[in-house]
């Protein structure tokens, strides 16, 4: 009864204290809820994009048909899981275009009936149908292939059905001389191209009836002890999205941190409130203790509010997100790049919902102990009534499960502990800043009288020196806030830093370009309205000696399992292409080492050599090292001079080792070239002319690549903006309600002051100079120490190099500081008209 | 310009012995192995049992066309190479070049070396079935139709042996592994021993 | 020193509309002591607020001193009131974040007054604090904080001291002492007090009674 009482009661009696609560709870909670749906969606159309580009869960492939054995292999692996199955042959081949009498060469892609299991082919027309020939558009375009032309393809002459303007599963996974063609597997077989000794891709896609990710490593495991040959390569989704994955994850770690960062925030929020609330409610609560209701009821009974509070605000949540994201799920997808569906499976919002209520909860353990040690019975005696202390340890549970909910948010323990490391790191520092800070202060103001140099500031000076834990409690609040919220601002910057377009965005890579036709093709190109970009010089060399030591391969196998050892196997391989320059193209920047110098090389010391980062440490070659090089029969010495970073986003080829020029430009070479982006018809002129005039150079077409990951990345963009200006709202309101809160506490000192002869003018003046003091050193440590935390979670969890961007540090300065004095005026305007006539006795 | 001065000071160690230039793509190079592996390190050292003052210079650069051989022959030049053993056109063939070009590239090669007094000894090449016809027989009959030009040995095939059969091969399916650069370097030292 | 006349006070509107102070006349001279009292909602206090000029009256006059204090802006009042008057409330009431010391400096500061620091040492001397003169109000007990209030009341030597139910925190004992140290300051001073208490035994010290009784003088 006396529960009851308590409990709904006291609801009905400060319905806007509950109000509030509601709202910060929504506010912190909304972000973390609604980002979790959609980062459940991002992640499953990540997995999905990556099973479009490979179209089947699983694919098992080779550069030559699968031997009888391999194929029973597998055919007995798989009958342990229901599953589908298709085989897609690609190879190259010459094929005649025969109204326009041409004959060039294409990829064809030869499908079986339910390709692709994932993704899909968009035609300009109709739809794709796995018996007809399709064109993809390039081809369309650069050789006027029509629907109803006719193909001659090895010995069989086929119909063009149509043009297929996006197939899913390419672009993505690396460049293509050729277009594509696509033909069902039937026909290619009749065309007498696969015929032994014939070379392409001979691949089986496989997709589980029931997937998940254990069975998938279950078969591969079997595949790789019953095919022993190297030949045979397993591909799984994974391996094969690149780019995307990376901005992909780094969209969803950044939407993960902000929204921790806005929930931690409302948390700090909601952990004022209640103070505030409890404090004013303990006479109250007293008296009900007087009257019979334990402490631990007492206790109950709060939990009990917050507890209902709580599971309303989710469903509130609920109802609202379910329509509102189906309302936004098209302009979410729009900004994110992804499409998302409108569906919200409940599950993927539900599975945070245990977490966030045990974090909110764990915020006011403290202030349920402190109540506990309040002794009631005394308090009522009491002129002033105080709550009971809070200890560190309180603080424990909540702590805990903040740094666990790190990790789980972050899908990633280092993460998690880098974030949650990096955050106590900033609040101890916070702490020994505001002690020292008072202590300072208190030197300060030590025997001295009130006219500092003048009352309002004596006075503020004492505020700040002898609020005891109030302050260190604000202060920290405050300098948090302002840490999470410079973090978010900062991490943004570097973020979209990183994805930053290049502006000469590539269209076409022309290479094999002869030395005595790079002047003609520049000329032609001109001509054309097509000025070419990056004429970039290529020689091939190979890694002799290291140190005049001779360089030896680490490993030797042929088993490549995966990108990385092919890569490495590549690399091993001594032999690459470098190239000679005296700058840096945009992509490029030193990381260590020293540019070269002007003028070239000069005979007084070894030539100078730049290397690439990640060659660099696969090489395990640093600066300073000798390097020996065969260039085409010929020795060539040089030295690390400095090491490069290119940035990942890079479209533009990148090479691992440049010399100094004046070296080695005699050597035979060839040349790249880049042809940016620009009117379609100028570049299929180009093409079409170039092909005539230089027959030996070779085009690779990149442009759907290039503008399919610049999409990406402007998308990745704006929805980290709209992220962190979101979680920047949150935190400023937040901020405010502190601060509103912490000037609001001095009512009564105000008043009395108003009494003793204080103006309003000097009342607002103590205010400012009090809580501007305090608020502006918070505020300024927390934008320092904010950005101090982005250089490290973003070196360490995006990848990010270290930054300083004034801008990024100054602008949120300068909001704050008018949250501040806007926060300062508009609290103490209702502080100031403080009616010192409730001081008196009947008030 | 530094270059040229290293170049001349090896030429000069060459200068009683034979130099054998072999002027070639990926296939000479010996894409993904070592130097050594590949076919004309292994011929070098064949014929170093039988001719002590034998040198064996690897030009071959994995991607090139038959368009990159004047420059690259005139680099070569330099070394004064006795003969050439020309094993480029693959390339020309993968990426679906007219068969023409790949002609007037080669011929040009072969008329330059001629004219220093070189040996030339022309490989022939074969594209994959997946190609398609007529590009194939076009590619093929080059190498016989230049062969017969300039009266030249021919190499019909510089892997013989080797390609399409996955043992020789590596994992791509296209490039030899050391146990097909063997079988090239055998292939080749058929024709180019009796030459020397 | 203080004439009142016709003063009338009311709170809420419309129906709950209550009025507190009913047309009261007063006259208060120079170095009297005024008990003013009543029981709880008769409406000392609210005369009380009026007369430190706290608060506003709907209708009547005020004077202090010839200053016609009932037609004061609130800057004027606050100005009057920091130079001519002093308060002791009931729940003492010291500027949680000022020293004992401090706060006795506080009205004195606000002055300019010179020798600020030195009459504020005195001052809590002799209210027997200079011990505690570094301590913060949290670390006072009731009378000590209570002492110090009208240390700090007295400090700038005004012409007119309230002190609203001084003694109604302290028990007994403290409450005599506290009260015995008003009366003591006031008389040596020769400040004229008004004094709102319910109790009738402390009234009778001082040199005039008047009660209050729902709103009227009687």
């Amino acid at each position: 009864m006396k529960f009851k009482f308590f409990f709904v009661k006291e609801m009905k009696k400060f319905p806007f204290f509950f109000l509030l609560l509601a709202f910060t709870l929504l506010l912190g909670t909304m972000g973390l809820v609604g980002i979790s749906i959609v980062t459940g969606q991002v992640q499953e159309k990540l997995k999905n994009n990556a099973n479009e580009l490979l179209t089947s869960d699983i694919a098992v492939s080779a550069r030559r048909e699968l031997f009888p054995a391999e194929q029973e292999a597998l055919s007995r692996i798989f009958a342990l899981y229901p599953h589908q199955r298709y085989k897609i042959i690609d190879i190259y081949s010459m094929i005649t275009h025969i109204r326009e009498k041409a004959t060039r060469l294409v990829e064809i892609r030869a499908t079986e009936e339910q390709f692709p299991f994932y993704g899909k082919l968009t035609l300009r027309s109709d739809k794709f149908e796995n018996e007809n020939l399709y064109v993809s558009k390039d081809l369309a375009d650069l050789w006027q292939v029509k629907e109803n032309d006719d193909l001659q393809i090895g010995e069989l002459v086929m119909k063009v059905k149509g043009v297929v303007e996006d197939d899913s599963s390419m672009g993505l996974r690396g460049f293509s001389l050729a277009p594509r063609i696509y033909l069902p597997l039937s026909k290619l077989l009749q065309t007498g191209l696969i015929k032994p000794g014939a070379t392409g891709s001979f691949a089986h896609h496989f997709k589980l009836k029931d997937y998940t990710q254990e069975k998938i490593q279950n078969i591969k495991s079997s595949i790789y002890r019953e095919i022993k040959d190297s030949a045979v390569k397993i591909t799984l989704p994974e391996d094969s999205s690149e780019q995307t994955g990376r901005v992909i994850n780094t969209l969803t770690n950044f939407m993960a941190l902000s929204a921790l960062i806005g929930l931690i925030l409302s948390l700090v929020g909601v952990f004022y409130l209640y103070q505030s609330h409890l404090l004013a409610r303990l006479k109250d609560l007293c008296l009900l203790n007087l009257h019979g209701l334990t402490k631990r009821e007492i206790v109950i009974g709060i939990i009990a509010q917050f507890s209902f509070i709580f599971f309303v605000v989710m469903l509130i949540e609920l109802a609202l997100i379910i329509p509102l994201y189906k309302i936004l799920a098209p302009l979410l997808s729009n900004n994110l790049g992804i499409e998302l569906n409108g569906e919200v499976h409940i599950l993927s919002a539900l599975t945070e919902i245990p977490f966030l209520f045990g974090l909110s909860l764990f915020i006011l353990v403290p202030l349920l102990l402190g109540l506990m040690r309040t002794p009631m019975g005394l308090q009522l005696k009491a002129s002033k009534l105080s709550m009971g202390r809070f200890r560190f340890w309180d603080f424990l549970p909540f702590i805990i499960s903040l740094w666990l909910f790190s990790c789980y948010l972050s899908h990633s323990f280092r993460t998690g502990n880098l974030f949650f490391g990096s955050l106590l790191l900033v609040f101890l520092l916070s702490t020994l800043v505001v002690r020292g800070g008072q202590l300072l202060l208190r030197k300060m103001i030590s025997g001295k009288g009130l006219l500092l140099p003048t009352i309002e500031n004596g006075i503020a000076l004492r505020g700040l020196t002898r609020s005891g834990h109030k302050l260190t409690l604000s202060f920290l609040s405050l300098a948090m806030g302002a840490t999470l919220i410079s973090l978010i601002l900062q991490l943004d910057r570097m973020i979209l830093k990183e994805f930053a377009l290049d502006p000469k965005k590539p269209s076409l890579f022309i290479f094999d370009i002869q030395e005595e036709q790079m002047e003609p093709l520049t000329q032609h190109a001109k001509e054309i309205g097509a000025p070419l970009a990056y004429v970039t010089p290529m020689i091939r060399a190979r890694l002799e000696k290291v140190n005049d030591k001779k360089y030896v391969k680490k490993k030797r196998s042929y088993d490549f399992r995966s990108k990385e050892e092919d890569e490495d196997q590549r690399f091993r391989n001594n032999s690459l292409n470098i190239t000679y320059r005296n700058f840096l193209t945009d992509s490029e920047k030193i990381i260590s080492g020293h540019p070269f110098p002007p003028g070239g090389a000069s005979d007084d010391r070894l030539p100078f050599i730049s290397l690439e980062k990640r060659w660099s440490e696969r090489m395990d070659l640093s600066i300073g090292d000798k390097l020996t090089f065969d260039i085409q029969g010929v020795e060539f010495e040089g030295v690390v001079h400095n090491i490069r970073e290119v940035k990942w986003t890079t479209f533009y080829p990148n090479f691992f080792v440049t010399v100094e020029p004046s070296m080695i430009e005699a050597a035979p070479k060839t040349f790249l070239a880049v042809l940016p982006s620009g009117p379609k018809d100028t570049k299929l002129m180009f093409q079409r002319s170039s092909v005539e005039k230089f027959p030996n150079i070779s085009f690779i077409d990149v442009e759907e690549l290039v503008g399919k990951l610049s999409g990406l990345f402007i998308k990745a963009r704006q929805a980290i903006e709209v992220i962190s200006w979101l979680s920047l709202a949150v935190g400023l309101v937040i901020l405010y309600g502190l601060s509103h809160d912490q000037v609001y506490r001095r009512y009564y000192d105000l008043a009395l002051m108003k009494s003793l002869g204080f103006s309003a003018t000097r009342l607002r003046l103590n205010l400012l100079y009090e809580f501007g003091a305090l608020f502006l050193s918070a505020m300024s440590l927390g934008l320092f120490l904010g950005w101090l935390m982005a250089q490290v979670v973003g070196k360490e969890v995006f990848k990010l190099s270290l930054s300083v961007d004034w801008g990024r540090i100054l602008y949120p300065a300068g909001l704050l500081t008018v949250l501040c004095l806007v926060t300062i005026l508009a609290s103490s305007w209702r502080a100031v008209r403080a009616r010192p006539r409730e001081l008196l006795s009947d008030s | 310009m530094k270059l040229f001065i290293i170049f001349l000071l090896l030429i000069s160690t060459s200068v009683m012995g034979q130099t054998i230039l072999f002027l070639g793509d990926s296939l000479t190079e010996g894409y993904q192995l070592s130097k050594e592996e590949a076919f004309p390190a292994l011929i070098e050292k064949e014929l170093k049992k039988e001719h002590k003052k034998i040198k064996v210079i690897n030009g071959g650069v994995s991607g090139a066309t038959s368009a990159s051989g004047m420059k690259r022959m005139d680099w070569y030049l330099k070394a004064k190479p006795d003969f050439l053993v020309l094993a480029l056109g693959a390339n020309d063939g993968l990426r679906g070049m007219k068969v023409t070009e790949t002609e007037k590239n080669l011929s040009s090669v072969i008329e330059k070396a001629q004219q220093r007094g070189i040996t030339v000894i022309l490989t022939g090449m074969k594209m994959p079935t997946n190609m398609g016809e007529p590009y194939r027989t076009q590619f093929e009959n080059i190498f016989p139709k230049i062969a017969k030009k300039y009266s030249i040995k021919l190499i019909p095939f510089i892997l013989e042996g080797v390609g399409g059969k996955p043992e020789f091969n590596l994992p791509d399916g296209i490039h030899p592994n050391p146990k097909g650069h063997e079988i090239m370097a055998k292939t080749i030292l058929k024709v180019l021993e009796p030459e020397l | 020193m203080m004439k009142v006349t016709n003063l009338r006070k009311s709170y809420g509107q419309g129906e709950a509309k209550v009025e507190v102070l009913k047309g009261i006349n007063l006259e208060i001279i120079k170095g009297e002591t005024l008990a003013l009292i009543g029981k709880s909602g008769s409406g000392k206090s609210t005369l009380l607020s009026l007369l430190a000029g706290l608060d506003k009256a709907d209708t009547g006059e005020i004077f202090v001193q010839g200053q016609k204090i009932s037609s004061m802006s609130e800057r004027e009042l606050t100005h009057f009131r920091a130079h001519h008057m002093g308060i002791v409330f009931q729940q003492f009431h010291l500027v949680s974040t000022l020293t004992a010391l401090e706060n006795v400096l506080l009205p004195l500061e606000l002055l300019k007054r010179e020798g600020a620091l030195e009459t504020a040492r005195n001052l809590l001397e002799s209210v027997g604090l200079s011990h505690r003169s570094h301590h913060l109000p949290s670390e006072l007990s009731g009378g000590e904080s209570q002492r110090v209030a009208i240390a700090r009341a007295v400090a700038i030597k005004p012409s007119i001291l309230f002190a609203d139910e001084p003694s109604g925190n302290l028990d007994e004992d403290t409450g005599d002492r506290v009260m015995e140290l008003l009366f003591k300051m006031v008389a040596d001073t020769g400040t004229t007090l008004v004094l709102v208490t319910h109790d009738q035994d402390l009234a009778k010290k001082c040199s005039r009674i008047i009660h209050l009784e729902h709103g009227s003088l009687l």
